[in-house]
């Protein structure tokens, strides 16, 4: 075997899945570090503020969207048994996106415009390189399973958020953007990332990973594929309302459905699970579905509440739950999980068999990921409370919380990569 | 010894197997139940095994790790792993000690 310890026949060399996860993890302590300065702006629900929107795509490209590219790139191999179609061009996709996604978030925190058209050109290079080698690998993995066309639509939706991004930073530059107001574009554009990127891959490899790490058997399955297409079809209704058409409620009423439906199969998969002890993936889902059931009912105030400010506040506390809260904890849990097992593939697969090898779980300290799990959800919950009255030290301490949570993070992933160990099993 | 073949019976070969641990529940393949059989032909082993799940990340490495600790065996010259999904895996079909060292 080489150096690199492949994990399995079809699964690409083990760096690749790891520079996401990695660089993903690192991205998510700067947002952190850059969201520290921004209680004033959260406090106000200043979604237009220059330097949130620098810190909000830290965390929405950064963080969600690298580490879920990183464990789609390692799961789709593994899960549909079909060859990456390249390495290469993964690699290159890489670090097109990581650099588009530091200029971008860097030209938004400083305000500076002029920079936004070469980073964007490198972001949205590197989304479309993604999207293809992804797309190729899909469309030649066997049918039938629900995490092809999951995939496949979550991808379509990744290339849609880029290409309106891409329209709303022309529109800043001082370009036309065809026509179409800036709110309504920033509203689409939210509605095709987060609900149609971000959630449908959650529940596509959620679907598959809750119920393995939890040794679940026998749970329902019926639910998933309807799940999965009212979260596309919701996501997509909600695209197109942002742009103008009268298909808010429709796509509202189905998003909440899909997330309903998840809902009640994540219970279902916890019920039916072997394993006695909740393992980490399945605390951090529960809790993470918590914000997203907050998430989807601050969500639904804001759309009935008469007077605008206070609609913007509703809205403004329903995205950072949803992205703070259901997103990241629900990204963190898995990356606590798969970055320890690629490292074990990486140092210990040829020495299987031998009793000093140690478990993936001895790599880290299971306190730091109970601690970042804590400080996460009680830092997520602080700030989406203080942003609906307004009140800028409340969110401070959520921001400070948050930001304890990351650095537990980051701590309990050095140590996975530094090579600690708990002390030998008897 | 020289001129003496070594006969290897189907427990040597579970015994064997039990050295192998799936790094991430921290228990043999052969008390998971992974193990759906062993054939001894000559000097040469077959096992059929399961995975926990299909697609699960262990797929491919285990198997080779089952085969690589079957051809450690003396007597053994060539070992093969063939993976069944029929029928699937179930937790009862773990041993009494892989439930306790799981806790359920």
């Amino acid at each position: 075997m080489d150096g690199h310890g492949l994990a399995t026949s079809l699964a690409p060399r083990l760096d690749l899945p790891l520079r996401h996860l990695l660089a993903g993890a690192a991205f998510y302590l700067v947002a952190q570090v850059a969201l520290l300065g921004q209680a004033e702006n959260l406090a106000r629900a200043g979604y237009l503020a220059w330097p949130l929107a620098g810190a909000a795509h830290l965390l929405t490209l950064g963080w969600a969207t690298m580490v879920m590219m990183g464990a789609t790139l390692q799961l789709v191999p593994v899960l549909l048994r079909v060859r990456l179609r390249s390495e290469p061009l993964a690699r290159l996709a890489w670090w097109t996106f990581t650099i588009g996604t530091a200029l971008l978030a860097g030209s938004l925190f400083a305000g500076r415009p002029r920079w936004l058209g070469p980073a964007g050109a490198l972001l949205v290079s590197g989304v479309l390189l993604y999207a293809a080698n992804v797309g190729s690998t899909l469309a030649r993995a066997p049918r039938g399973q629900l995490q092809r066309w999951a995939l496949a639509a979550a991808t379509g939706f990744l290339v849609l958020t880029a290409l309106l991004g891409a329209t709303l930073a022309l529109g800043l530059t001082g370009t036309p953007a065809g026509g179409v107001a800036f709110p309504r574009l920033l509203g689409a554009h939210l509605a095709a990332g987060l609900l149609g990127w971000m959630s449908v891959t959650v529940f596509a490899a959620g679907y598959r990973l809750i119920p393995m790490f939890a040794l679940s058997h026998g749970y329902a399955q019926h639910r998933q594929g309807p799940a999965v297409a009212l979260l596309v079809a919701g996501a997509l209704a909600l695209v197109l309302y942002s742009l103008g058409a009268p298909t808010a409620v429709p796509g509202a009423l189905a998003a909440a459905a899909a997330y309903l439906l998840f809902g009640l199969d994540v219970a279902d998969i916890v019920r039916n699970r072997r394993r006695r002890v909740l393992e980490p993936v399945t605390r951090f889902t529960l809790a993470g579905l918590a914000f997203a059931l907050a998430s989807l009912g601050l969500a639904a105030l804001a759309f009935l509440v008469t007077g605008r400010p206070a609609a913007v506040r509703l809205a403004f506390s329903a995205a950072y739950a949803f992205l703070g809260g259901w997103i990241s904890l629900m990204v963190m849990g898995h990356l606590l999980k798969i970055v320890p097992f690629l490292t074990w593939l990486e140092r210990y697969a040829d020495q299987a068999g031998d009793r000093k090898v140690p478990l993936v779980r001895d790599l880290f300290s299971p306190w730091l990921g109970e601690a970042a799990l804590l400080l996460t959800a009680a830092g997520a919950a602080l700030v989406a409370a203080g942003v609906l009255p307004g009140l800028p030290a409340v969110v401070r301490a959520g921001l400070l919380l948050t930001l304890a949570g990351a650095v537990a993070l980051g701590a309990a992933l050095l140590q996975v990569r530094a090579g600690w160990r708990q002390p030998p099993r008897p | 010894m020289k001129g003496v073949t070594q006969v290897v019976e189907e427990r040597d070969v579970l015994a064997a197997l039990r050295g192998v641990l799936d790094p991430e529940l921290g228990v043999n393949v052969v008390d998971l139940g992974l193990i759906y059989g062993v054939e001894v032909r000559d000097d040469t082993v077959v096992v059929t095994m399961t995975v926990t799940a299909p697609g699960c990340p262990l797929q491919d490495v285990l198997p080779r790790w089952v085969r690589e600790a079957a051809e450690r065996l003396p007597g053994v010259r060539q070992a093969r792993v063939e993976l069944a999904f029929d029928p699937p895996w179930t937790p009862e079909r773990m041993s009494a000690a892989a439930r306790a060292e799981l806790g359920l």
